[in-house]
């Protein structure tokens, strides 16, 4: 499965957008970065398309600083 | 025991308050945000909730909800954080230290100034003070929601929107006021800070500093956050930019089941339970002449404290007497330095009734019984020798 990690500014937006995407049914995990940009950073982790998440999240406000797209497992 | 000192801190705490605690302790062990293994994501999640809980009861963004140690804490980086070279602060005569001090040290240094605006009966009055003191230097005006000693109720929503009209920030003192009065950032503050043990009935060593995100502030203290380590700057996002280093986790979701308890209790039924119970405590007062009270009335202009003084006898002592009787209040200057200056009380003190949503009519009748005695006894010492 193709999962991508999006990059986002601090934890408390990555559980903002947690919650956000949650309600809207789409699962996704708060997790630490500790690698590539934003480093001890914070984000969330999707199995969807991470671009369309990215817009999603900016039209409530939520910058997505980076994705990081993970191989198929 | 009866305690009256709930200005200072409110106290007991709701059960559910000390449940949430103990529950912290035991179950949200991991240093919130830092780590990615599962007890640190659990503690961050946990603290996310409290913060989303207070920024509701202060309709502030859950972002700009920051934790702080107390409303001193928030005051200072409110106050430090937005002070320039050349910044002129507005406070009130009614001031309590965690303004004033902060202020008064910044004038000693880069060329702040500070003006002190004369707060009177009439709020129109109290509004044109502080208009006259605005100049195009002036950044901020820093005033409390309600007097810390007098539980006087200044005009917060007009000068809001004084500062609205000048392009000033307004920084709410709302120690006195969160939880009993209504405050959030529909009346118009920039900054509402405030403590958490007070009026909202959470844990001692909890605070915040709300925010509309209109004004940039330096952080008081830098350090780790937990996020973007791999640069040196300061984090610019909030709420990271204002807690570096550990947060108090246990308190912080404490003060969330805390905020709980305050918006399901309903802050207008607190307000009437207080306000009733001081009306009945200034009423009875009133009727003993050797009793000095500092208004002459207990209206709806005041938040739920009552200052008083015993004929002939410094505030400590009588506080004093009344602990050893059983009635826990507080006397001296409350630290508020304008405030007794204000009301020509630097000497003595006063004595400071402040009840709770826990406090009775019976218990406050029992007070006034022992205030009278003590009253009594320094009238006439040889009769109760």
């Amino acid at each position: 499965m193709k999962t991508a990690v999006i990059v986002l500014k601090s934890n408390t937006e990555a559980h903002k957008a947690k919650e956000y995407l949650l309600s809207r049914k789409i699962f996704c995990a708060v997790e630490k970065i500790s690698s590539r940009r934003g480093a001890c950073g914070n984000g969330i982790r999707i199995y969807t398309d991470a671009a369309r998440i990215c817009r999603m999240l900016e039209n409530i406000g939520i910058k997505c600083l980076d994705t990081i797209v993970e191989s198929d497992k | 025991m009866v305690y009256f000192d709930n200005a200072a801190t409110t106290f007991p705490k709701p059960a559910a308050v000390a449940s949430a605690l103990r529950e912290a302790l035991a179950k949200y062990g991991g240093n919130p945000g830092r780590a990615g293994h599962v007890l640190s994501a659990k503690s961050a999640e946990a603290v996310f909730k409290a913060r989303q809980k207070c920024a509701a009861f202060f309709k502030a963004e859950v972002e700009n909800t920051v934790f702080t140690l107390n409303c001193t804490h928030a005051l200072n980086t409110a106050i430090k954080g937005i002070a320039g070279a050349g910044t002129h602060f507005i406070i009130s005569d009614i001031e309590h230290n965690a303004s004033a001090r902060p202020v008064h040290a910044l004038s000693k240094e880069r060329g702040i100034t500070y003006s002190v605006a004369r707060t009177a009966e009439s709020d129109d009055e109290t509004l044109r003070a502080f208009e006259t003191l605005v100049n195009a230097r002036t950044k901020a005006i820093v005033c409390a929601a309600a007097s810390n000693v007098t539980g006087k109720i200044m005009p917060y929503k007009r000068i809001a929107a004084l500062c609205k009209k000048h392009g000033i920030c307004f920084i709410l003192d709302a120690a006195q006021g969160a939880g009993v009065l209504p405050i959030t950032f529909d009346d118009g503050a920039n900054i509402i800070c405030c403590s958490g043990h007070k009026g909202l009935y959470g844990p001692m060593g909890t605070g915040l500093m709300l925010t509309d995100g209109k004004y940039r502030l330096k952080p008081l203290i830098e350090g780790g956050t937990g996020s973007n380590s791999g640069d040196l700057n300061q984090p610019e996002e909030l709420p990271d930019r204002f807690e570096s280093g550990t947060v108090n986790t246990a308190g912080i979701i404490a003060l969330g089941a805390a905020a709980d308890f305050t918006a399901n209790k309903g802050i207008g039924k607190i307000y009437a339970h207080e306000h009733a119970l001081c009306r009945l405590f200034f009423g009875e007062l009133k009727k003993n002449g050797k009793i000095k009270l500092y208004s002459d009335v207990f209206d709806e202009t005041h938040a739920p404290i009552v200052p008083f003084n015993i004929e002939g006898m410094d505030s400590s002592k009588a506080a004093k007497l009344l602990s050893d009787a059983g009635f826990y209040l507080r006397g001296g200057l409350h630290c508020s330095y304008f405030a007794h200056k204000k009301m020509n009380t630097l000497d003595i003190g006063a004595v400071r009734f402040a009840p709770s949503v826990f406090n009775g009519k019976n218990e406050v009748l029992a007070l006034v019984r022992e205030i009278n005695a003590v009253a009594l006894k320094q009238q006439y010492p040889r009769h109760n020798q």
